[in-house]
Formats: structure tokens, sequence, C-alpha cells
């Protein structure tokens, strides 16, 4: 690795000085592209787990979901998409083509196509999906890994898709620490 | 082989130098950790910072499996919490960060963590983010020249070797400058390291394990 430098020969590459060069003029380079526009939480057509309602357990099915209440266990839409609300908390694997996180998720996440953390966003866990988009300002603890939908569904079948490599958020042998 | 200075110039950014509304600096460091990462396939990286999307997006549109873990304010939040009945600061910082195997990761940025952490943690932090790279893995950290006049920042990837500086949210202070061998002290065992000096108080130290 770079000619197998010794540290003790650790060498600033400061540059040589030639003759004088005029500094170059600051020329405007455009900002990064912004992420994707939040998307409204969810349509009106969509179903809602509302404000007050708290839900432990499985939820399948193959329509749109908001969750603005709590929810805590597996949720697996298919094709269809998820946006956890402003107000929602979410601690669980959840699974859809497009997962929009506004409020809060604890857990794994996959995407089959787009998943999008709002500014607003909180979310502590595992994502995996084709494409993701994160507003400045959201908080995120966890792993990103962008997968195509056919890497998804074979990694699905290998029936390995919540576990990634390396093993997040598990303990670390601290006695070799101390 | 050293760049010239019309090479550093030519088409970069002065280290620091606000263009248009965007603080950027070019980063050397930078472009060799990508480097280093490529020789694997889909290389998992630790990005001790702020999440940004164009970071994520930067690495994630490279191969790596990306993991973000904001230390600055994991760091902000335990010293905020500090009491006279809380646990020790190094006890409550260590069982709160970096909770990963052994040898998982084959990147590690850590910006300029390390020249904030106070005394008590900077040997256990450098010694667990050791202990969590590949052999082979690279780490790449920047370190201040000195403590004056310096006040937090952010950084983020704007593109292969360049950074941008934003202004940090969090009082932290800056606890000290160390030496070249300080720094490489931190990284028992190195395989290799390469040394990036700035003209704006910054150096960048790339270590391969």
């Amino acid at each position: 690795m770079w000619g197998n430098k010794k540290l003790d020969e650790a060498n600033p590459s400061v540059p040589e000085l030639e003759t004088p060069v005029s500094r170059p003029t600051p020329t405007y380079i455009p900002s990064a592209p912004e992420p994707a526009a939040a998307v409204p939480s969810g349509s009106k057509s969509a179903a809602r787990v509302g404000r007050t309602l708290r839900i432990k357990g499985e939820l399948h099915g193959s329509e749109e979901l908001v969750i603005d209440g709590e929810v805590e266990g597996t949720v697996d839409l298919g094709e269809s998409r998820l946006t956890v609300a402003p107000q929602g908390r979410v601690q669980a694997d959840v699974r859809a083509k497009e997962v929009i996180i506004e409020g809060q998720l604890r857990g794994t996440a996959h995407a089959s196509d787009r998943l999008h953390i709002a500014k607003s966003g909180n979310v502590s866990g595992d994502l995996v999906a084709a494409r993701v988009s994160i507003e400045d300002g959201a908080y995120f603890k966890g792993s990103i890994d962008i997968q195509k939908p056919e890497e998804q569904k074979a990694a699905k079948k290998a029936g390995d898709s919540y576990r990634a490599t390396p093993t997040p958020m598990v303990a670390a042998g601290k006695d070799k620490l101390q | 082989m050293r760049p010239s200075l019309s090479s550093w110039l030519n088409g970069q950014h002065e280290p620091g130098v606000t263009v248009g509304v965007r603080s950027l600096r070019t980063s050397l460091g930078l472009e060799q950790f990508v480097e280093t990462l490529e020789e694997t396939s889909h290389p998992a990286v630790l990005d001790l910072g702020r999440v940004w999307h164009s970071t994520v997006s930067f690495f994630t549109g490279r191969g790596c499996k990306l993991y973000s873990e904001d230390i600055f304010q994991a760091l902000n939040q335990a010293i905020v919490e500090t009491s006279k009945d809380s646990p020790p600061l190094r006890e409550r910082f260590l069982a709160s960060v970096l909770q990963y195997p052994e040898e998982s990761v084959r990147g590690i940025l850590t910006w300029d963590l390390l020249d904030y952490l106070p005394e008590e943690l900077l040997h256990p932090v450098a010694e667990r983010l050791w202990w969590l790279l590949e052999p082979g893995g690279v780490f790449l950290g920047l370190f201040h020249n000195s403590v004056g006049g310096v006040e937090h920042t952010r950084y983020r990837v704007a593109d292969g070797r360049t950074l941008e500086l934003l202004p940090g949210s969090f009082p932290l202070r800056l606890q000290r400058a160390l030496p070249n061998r300080a720094v490489l002290n931190l990284f028992e065992g190195a395989h290799s390291s390469r040394t990036f000096v700035g003209r704006d108080n910054l150096r960048e130290f790339l270590v391969v394990k």
C-alpha cells in the first residue's frame, strides 16, 4: 500500500513550490443534488393506523399504508408504499416497494424501489433499498445497502435478507478493548 | 509523487475556501481512502459524522455498504448528561457507541472526532476503531494543527476529492492538537500510513491496518 511506506516515513504531501501561481478565481459550484422532495404523508386513499392506535404483531397487505400511531412487529406491504408519518413510531422489520419515513423507525427496512428519510425522520436500523434519499436534518444510525430488486429477491430467497454483513448493533467483545 | 503547486491548485479549491454559499476543501486523503476501498468488492464503510445525503450517495454509488453513526452527537449527549451521580464518562460513552463486531469494516471516516474527545476517551475510542477495522482496511481522520480559533465543523463529501465544510451544531471544544507521532501511536501495528497537510490548520491521516 503506497509503496509499503513505513510509519516513520509519513510524508506530508505539501505541494512543492514552483513559480508563484495566482490563486484560482473561485467559481460557483452548484450544490449537490437535493434529495427527492418529501412525499406527503400518504394519499387520501391510503389505509391509516391512526394516531391513537397501537398495534403489536404482523401487518400484511397490498395497499398503501400510513402509520400515524405505534406499530411493533413486522409490516409487509409487497409492492405498495409505507409511510411512517411524523407522529408515527414503528419498531419493526418493514418491507414495501416505497418506504417514506417522516417519524420514528427502529428496525430494518427493505424497499424494493425507494426509501426516503425526511428531515423530521429519526431512524435507527438497517436499510436496504434500490434507491435511498435522506434530507438534511434527519437522524440516522445504522447501515445503508443499495440493492436492486432482483438482488433483494435473491437475498430473500437465500433467507439472509435481514442478515447484513457485518451484523450491526451487536455488542462488541469489549474485553478486548479495555 | 508529490503534486506540484500548480496541479494542487488547478481546478481545485483552496482549503476552506468559500465558493458561492459553500465552504470547500480539497481532500487528497479522501481520494486515497476511496482508492483503497476499491481494492475490495462491496466494502463496509463506517462514517462517524452526521448523515448527509451526498456522503451516502457517494459511497453507496461506489458499491459500499455504509454504516452511519453520529459520534459527535453521542459525545455531546454524554457530556451534557454528566452529573455527580452518573457513572464515569468513559463507561457510559463506550457502552452506547461503536457496537459492531471485530474486523467488520473496511474503512472508517472519523473526520476530526479524535481531537474533540476528552483525554479519558481518546485511547479507548481509537483502540475500538482499530479493532473494528479489517486487516488491510483504512482509517481516515482529520487532525488540527492548533487548538485556537477552531469551531466545531461538520464535513460531508462533495465529490471524490472535495469535502464540504458546514458549521457544527454542538458546543464541543477542541481538546488538543496531536503531533504526528502521537496520532500514529494511536494505531499500533499499522501496515502503512500517509499524511496530507493542508493550509487550513488541518492534517489528514490515512492509516492502513
